[in-house]
Formats: structure tokens, C-alpha cells, sequence
């Protein structure tokens, strides 16, 4: 009963606050959904990009508030005084945390999902979801900053310090490691540092509430939130192995990758090159990857190679790429399994190469892998194309204004695929266009979408027509009432790790057409 | 007794605000802590409430550890403070009407003759609320329920002298039925209602004693000699405050006794023409004391 009367109390005086953040968050859904898989107009995206960081202020706002109507810190508050259980006061606030933010986040969220044509189950699903993970990773460590605090200035100050410090630390790490970017940076292991972060602020949040509401004991909580931010950056300047270590033991099917293999093909001969950045040089190593099964991807999530002399002294230790992008090394497609054949692109400082190109070198490269199974193929019109597929959402086509591109575009109710390639086919004569990848990969052992909304989107413009026509695409748009887009995903089902060792290799044989050329 | 405090001490950072400090309240009594500025009042009063934890030391409440004070307790307990944070943008009655549910004895008879007797405007918010009235609005929220003990931390500071004997009549109702512990500089004005006292400097009790004992010892004492009158050497350590003008001398006698007096005075002074010998009242004892206190401190 005392819980229910405290609750009664804030929601008396709050009511102003919950109805402005309850219409914040309707309306916040309603954006996403006009916005719809091809997030047009243009002009609302960049409004509806501002108002969920609003809505999401007036949800720290709400909860801040009702924490700090019985503020924690101090001895003067008349709650103090009163035959109030602290534990009814905590399970007072958490239930108006539950009941005025998450409530109408779940409704809005569920709207959203049937309005957008999921089913009710999907979309419940996804909006219990992402409410949940909303309240343990955004909510409850906003409650416990506010439970240390008096004011919401006093909130701000303290979470700008935090960022502040954050901030600091990571770029600090960046600094120690001689300015390259953060290890899991644009990788598919990159969400463990928000995994990290937000575990550190539940646990955190987790010590310091009933640390609060029992002990009220203000300089320890406050102590300890600002150990956690000092822990945060943490993640940032551990090493690659150990984090891979951590995704390798997460694989879904670990048995997948027993057969595959990498091996040193100098049969496959050189590649042309590509670009390649200033002051640095491309080798292209000739590998075969073998024992891939049907319809499989592997992925190079990274490559370290170490060149050892003839005194066995290492000149070079370090990534494959200088520069930061995923897949820059190689992407290995397979539809009839078996083996492929590929160059792996190895980029060196010039001194390195310099070097080294004329003695012949011992290679050692540690790889990262991922493979991918096919999840599902599906097919759809190019043009007013509105199709439902379970792996990827509800996908809609049409044609952009110049004529020359089919634009592809998905919304799925919750996490959406991993990785797709796209493609636009003609059934009648079986021709393709190039694939397009659509892989922004996300190793994550929870598939929720939190922010901005419950659903995911991704748009992909599949090009047919060169209006300069330098180039010819085996299906233009002669028959584009017969032409579908292929939509082919792809689920990770195991992360593993290899070595190649080539005992004795001459780079120069292998260094870029460009580079070889000044060598030779 | 309704409040044991055993060796309380506590500090905060390098400054010791209570050095072992101990006394009781007997239940049914007005108990006033009077002090300095610094004394160490209002941090007894807030170790009691379990608003802040002691060093060392321990009391109890209700018979209840202090630290250990639940909402049970608390049910028994009114409590009003000068710097008592009400929730500002909470409307008089309404904020009655939450808090009357907490109080199993809440008394809605009492509740309105005390609204009434203040004048507190129900539909006024508190944070618009003058000083005097906020202390007036605890007051109304710390009685309805008829406290087992009362206590009151600087009620009457900063207040005009009308909202001031306002308070003092709600005060004069409640003692006998209740237990109070009051801390206050407006010594003049619990007089008549404190029947203990304890005097404390620098985290320490001085002493404590009921009032009546107090006041039946201590005498404010004019002795006229026939010749110039002179501060005997050493002075009688019960002398307190000894002056010595033209043929009169004047003391605080703190173990006052009629007959003693005179006899000490003849075998110290000689021939004594007259003595007067007048109650004290509380502030001046207070004063004297706290002087006195506070020379053996310097000494």
C-alpha cells in the first residue's frame, strides 16, 4: 500500500512530464512510420533524428524527476522523517519508471509494429525487447545517477563529466597505440564495447540504488560510479585475441568451420591492383580457402601479419590494412561449396616494403573469421515491389528519379539482417547483375533494436543503367517488367580463427602491378 | 527512558562535531539541548533520527537503536526542523493527505484545530509558504498523529516574535502528553516549558539536569559588604561570574543553600552587610555556564 501511495503522489505531481514524454514517444513511432523503408521525405529524417534525441531527454528527464522528488543525498528531506520503508519508496519509483515510461514505450512500440504489417507476436516481442533493454541499460543507470544527485543540473553536469571522461580515456588509448583506431572499431565484434559499457553501467546502477535506498550512502555511490567511469575506456586497450577469443566461444554452430582451410596458392598468379593509400604498398597474396560448404561466406573480421628476416629479427607486426573498413582484406562467396580462390590484399608501409623486397621473408598472418550460411533467398518486382520475408522484414522497390538505379529498402520490427547481398536478375534468361553486399556485420548475442525506434531499416540502390554508358550491366533496363531483385541473407554461424605460414616468399613477386613496377 | 546517547562521536572530515557525547530523556519530559553555535545540537538531534551515522558511540530511541530506526518508530515520532525540506511545490492539504495514511494514530480532529489555530492556507502551495508558516506546517504535520516523542531542531529561529508564541502555544499543548527534545537558542522562550536540560559545548554535555533542580541551585547572588568588597583568592569553585564593585560583590552561586551561603560568606568576606540572593533565569545560566565552559577550554 505505501508503495502504491508514493506512486500515486509522483504520478499526481508528474502527470504534466509523463503525458509530454507519452506523446513524445507516440509521436516519435508515428515519424518512423511515415518515414517508412526508404526513409523519405529526406527532410523529416533529420526532424525525426532530433525528436528521438528529445524524446529520449524527456525520458532521462521523467525518471531523473521522479527519483529526485524524494531526493537521496542530504538529511534535511521530510521523507527522511516519515514512517516510509525504503523499500517501498525504491519499488515506488522503479513501478513509475515501469508503469509512465515503459508503458507507453511498449504501446507505441507494439502500434508501430502491427501498423508497419508484423504480426502482433513479432512485434510484442520486439517492443518487450527493446523496452527491457531500454530499462536496464538506459534507465536504470540514468536512476541511480539520479539517486546520487539533487537536481537535474546536477545530472547534466555529472553526465557531461562522464562523457568528458569517456571520451578521454578512449582517446588516450588511441594515443598509447600510436594513433590507430580502437581494435574492435568497424568490425563485427565492435557491439562488445556498448556491451561492456552498458553491463558496467547496470552493474553499476545495480550496486548503487540499493546501496542508496538502504545505506543512503552517497560518497560510496558516487565513488563508485566514478570507478566505473574510469573503467569504461578499458575495453578500448584490450587486445583483439582476447575479444575474438570471447566472440569465438559465442558461435551459434562452432562445428561449422572444422574443414575450412587457408593456404598460400601461388598457382592463382598476381591481380591487378586497386587503390591503395599514399606512402603505403599493396601486396596481393594468392590464398585458396578450401572446404567452404554451399552458400557460405567467409569474412576476414581481421589479419595481422608478421614478416620475419633472415636472423629471424620481425620487421613488420601489424594489421594486413592500414586503413580502417570492413572486409578490406578479402570476402570469400561460395554457392557450389568446396574451394575458392582469391587475393588477399596486404597493404605495407613503403619503408617496410622497401625494406624487405628484395630478401626473401618468412609470413606469418593470424586470421579472423566468420562464416556465414545462407538464411534466405527471395525475389520481389523491381518496381512498387511491397513483399514480407521472415528474414528480412517488410521490403518495398522503386525506381529513383534519375531512372538508373533500383532503390531497395527494408524495415524489420526489432534487429534486421546481418548481411544481404542484392542483386537484380532476370528469371527468363537467368542473367544477374553484380551482387551488392549490404553487410554491416553485427556479432551481437542479442538481436534487439533499441534507438530510434523498435525498427530496423536498410536501403540499398542497385544501379542498371550507366547514364554515361561506359558501363553495360548484363540486366538493364530493357526488360524491367521481367526483372526481380534477388535479395540473398546471410546469418553468421561461426567465428574462427587460422594461420598461414609461408616460410620463405618474395614480396616483390607479389606487390601491386604500380609498385612492382618502381621495384623493378 | 525514551532517548539513551552513550559516548556519541562523530566526525566529519578533520572536524569533530560530537566528542563523546551522553545523556538521557526521561519519558514524559521537555528536554532542551542548548548550545552554541558549533555545539554539536542539531548533529545529536540528526544522529538520533538516524539521518546520519555516528563515528562511534550509540543511542537508542524508543528503545530502539538509533540506527536501527524503522518506520515503526518513525510512526511514533514527530520531527521539526528550520531546515526541514518539505516538498515545495506540494499544496498544504495535499501534502496532509499524503502523509496522513503513514500514521496508523493520525487524529483528523487534531489535524484541523491545528490547521486552524496557525491559519495555514490549505490550498497554498509550501514553497510559497513564508518561514514561520513552513515550520508552522511541520509543526501541523508532526502532531496530528499524537507523537510518543517530539522532537524539535531550532524550531523558533528566524521566526517574528507572533508566529513565535504561536509555535510556543501548539508547544505548550504537547508537553505532558509527550515527550519533546528541543534544541534551541530562544532559551527565554522554553523556559517555562523545559523541564531538563542539558548544556552542550563542543560535542560535549556539559551536564544535565531537570529544571527544577537547576533552578533551585543556581542563584544570582549580590553581597554588600561594609568596606570595599574584593574577589576572594582563590574563589569558591561553585562561584561563577564573580564581580567586585565599590562594597558590593556578585556571583552565580551554583550550589546555592541559603544557610552555607551565609556562613561562607562571613568566614570569606567578613562583615556582610546584606545578601540577595534571586533565581536565575535560564539564559543567564546558560551564559554563565557556557562562559565558564568555555575559560577552562582557553585555560
Amino acid at each position: 500500500m505505501t508503495m502504491w501511495r508514493i506512486c500515486r503522489k509522483d504520478w499526481g505531481r508528474l502527470w504534466p512530464l509523463i503525458t509530454i514524454v507519452t506523446i513524445a514517444q507516440f509521436t516519435n513511432a508515428v515519424l518512423w512510420l511515415v518515414l517508412g523503408p526508404f526513409r523519405e521525405p529526406r527532410g523529416l529524417v533529420t526532424f525525426a533524428q532530433l525528436f528521438a534525441l528529445a524524446t529520449s531527454l524527456g525520458i532521462v528527464a521523467l525518471v531523473a524527476t521522479v527519483v529526485q522528488e524524494d531526493v537521496l543525498p542530504g538529511v534535511s528531506q521530510d521523507w527522511l522523517i516519515r514512517p516510509i520503508p525504503r523499500s517501498d519508496l525504491l519499488g515506488a519509483k522503479l513501478l513509475f519508471v515501469v508503469v509512465a515510461v515503459h508503458g507507453p514505450m511498449l504501446l507505441a512500440d507494439l502500434a508501430h509494429g502491427i501498423t508497419a504489417g508484423f504480426a502482433f507476436r513479432e512485434s510484442l516481442a520486439a517492443a518487450l525487447g527493446r523496452s527491457v533493454f531500454m530499462l536496464l541499460i538506459f534507465e536504470l543507470p540514468v536512476f541511480a545517477l539520479a539517486a546520487t544527485t539533487r537536481t537535474l543540473v546536477q545530472i547534466a553536469a555529472a553526465a557531461v563529466g562522464i562523457w568528458l571522461v569517456v571520451v578521454a580515456g578512449v582517446i588516450i588509448g588511441i594515443v598509447a597505440r600510436g594513433g590507430a583506431p580502437p581494435v574492435f572499431a568497424a568490425s563485427g565484434i565492435q557491439w562488445m564495447t556498448p556491451a561492456f559499457w552498458s553491463l558496467l553501467a547496470l552493474a553499476t546502477a545495480a550496486a548503487v540504488i540499493p546501496l542508496q535506498y538502504v545505506r543512503r550512502a552517497t560518497s560510496q555511490s558516487r565513488g563508485l560510479i566514478a570507478g566505473a567511469v574510469l573503467l569504461a575506456p578499458l575495453l578500448s586497450v584490450s587486445p583483439w585475441g582476447a575479444a575474438f577469443s570471447v566472440q569465438r566461444a559465442l558461435s551459434p554452430t562452432p562445428a561449422a568451420a572444422q574443414r575450412i582451410a587457408i593456404a598460400f596458392d601461388p598457382g592463382l598468379g598476381r591481380s591487378p591492383a586497386g587503390p591503395i593509400p599514399a606512402s603505403t604498398t599493396a601486396v596481393l597474396l594468392p590464398l585458396r580457402i578450401s572446404g567452404l560448404a554451399p552458400n557460405s561466406v567467409v569474412m576476414n573480421d581481421r589479419a595481422e601479419v608478421r614478416l620475419v628476416g633472415p636472423h629471424g629479427v620481425t620487421i613488420f607486426h601489424g594489421r594486413t590494412t592500414a586503413t580502417l573498413g570492413y572486409g578490406d582484406d578479402f570476402t570469400v562467396r561460395t554457392t557450389s561449396g568446396g574451394d575458392v580462390r582469391t587475393h588477399q590484399r596486404i597493404v605495407l608501409p613503403e619503408k617496410v616494403y622497401e625494406h624487405v623486397r628484395t630478401m626473401p621473408v618468412h609470413m606469418e598472418i593470424d586470421y579472423s573469421l566468420t562464416l556465414f550460411l545462407i538464411e534466405a533467398v527471395n525475389t520481389m518486382p523491381v518496381t512498387n515491389g511491397d513483399g514480407r520475408f521472415s528474414a528480412l522484414g517488410r521490403c518495398a522497390t522503386k525506381m529513383d528519379e534519375e531512372g538508373d538505379d533500383i532503390e531497395v529498402g527494408c524495415v524489420n520490427v526489432g534487429a534486421g539482417p546481418t548481411c544481404i547481398f542484392l542483386t537484380l536478375e532476370d528469371p527468363t534468361t537467368g542473367t544477374r547483375n553484380p551482387e551488392t553486399p549490404l553487410c554491416d556485420p553485427d556479432y551481437a548475442p542479442y538481436r534487439v533494436h533499441v534507438y530510434p525506434d523498435v525498427m530496423s531499416q536498410l536501403t540499398s540502390a542497385l544501379r542498371f543503367r550507366d547514364p554515361q554508358g561506359l558501363t553495360r550491366y548484363p540486366v538493364d533496363g530493357l526488360r524491367l517488367a521481367a526483372t526481380r531483385v534477388r535479395l540473398t541473407s546471410y546469418r553468421p554461424v561461426v567465428h574462427f580463427s587460422r594461420r598461414l605460414v609461408i616460410a620463405d616468399i618474395h614480396l616483390s613477386d607479389w606487390a601491386t602491378n604500380a609498385a612492382a613496377d618502381t621495384i623493378h | 527512558m525514551i532517548i539513551h546517547a552513550e559516548n556519541l562521536r562523530k566526525r566529519f572530515g578533520r572536524f569533530d562535531a560530537l566528542q563523546g557525547l551522553s545523556f538521557n530523556v526521561p519519558e514524559g519530559s521537555t528536554f532542551a539541548l542548548i548550545g552554541a553555535n558549533g555545539a554539536g545540537k542539531s548533529t545529536t538531534i540528526k544522529v538520533l533520527m538516524n539521518l546520519i551515522e555516528p563515528t562511534s558511540g550509540a543511542a537508542t530511541v524508543l528503545g530502539v537503536n538509533s540506527r536501527a530506526i524503522s518506520p515503526r518508530e518513525l510512526a511514533q515520532i514527530g520531527y521539526v526542523s528550520e531546515n526541514q525540506d518539505m516538498p515545495g511545490r506540494m499544496r498544504v492539504s495535499t501534502y496532509l493527505d499524503y502523509l496522513r495514511p503513514f500514521y496508523p494514530s493520525w487524529d483528523r480532529m487534531i489535524e484541523a484545530a491545528i490547521l486552524g489555530q496557525f491559519r495555514l492556507p490549505p490550498e497554498r502551495r509550501i514553497n510559497e509558504l513564508s518561514h514561520g508558516m513552513r515550520l508552522k506546517m511541520a509543526l501541523a504535520c508532526a502532531l496530528p498523529f499524537r507523537p510518543r516523542l517530539l522532537v524539535l531542531d531550532e524550531p523558533f529561529s528566524g521566526l517574528d516574535p507572533l508566529v513565535r508564541d504561536e509555535l510556543l502555544d501548539g508547544l505548550r499543548q504537547q508537553a505532558g502528553q509527550t515527550t519533546i527534545l528541543i534544541s534551541s537558542h530562544e532559551l527565554s522562550e522554553i523556559e517555562e516549558v523545559t523541564t531538563h536540560i542539558a548544556f552542550l559545548d563542543r560535542g560535549t554535555v556539559l551536564f544535565q539536569e531537570a529544571m527544577s533542580d537547576l533552578t533551585a541551585r543556581l542563584r544570582h547572588v549580590r553581597v554588600t559588604l561594609e568596606g570595599t568588597a574584593q574577589i576572594p583568592m582563590p574563589a569558591p569553585s561553585e562561584w561563577l561570574d564573580v564581580h567586585a564593585e565599590g562594597n558590593v560583590l556578585t556571583f552565580i552561586d551554583t550550589r546555592f543553600s541559603e544557610r552555607l551561603l551565609a556562613e561562607r560568606l562571613a568566614a570569606l568576606l567578613g562583615s556582610v552587610r546584606h545578601i540577595d540572593a534571586q533565581p536565575v533565569a535560564l539564559r543567564s545560566i546558560y551564559t554563565t555556564l557556557a562562559r565558564a565552559a568555555r575559560n577552562s577550554w582557553t585555560s
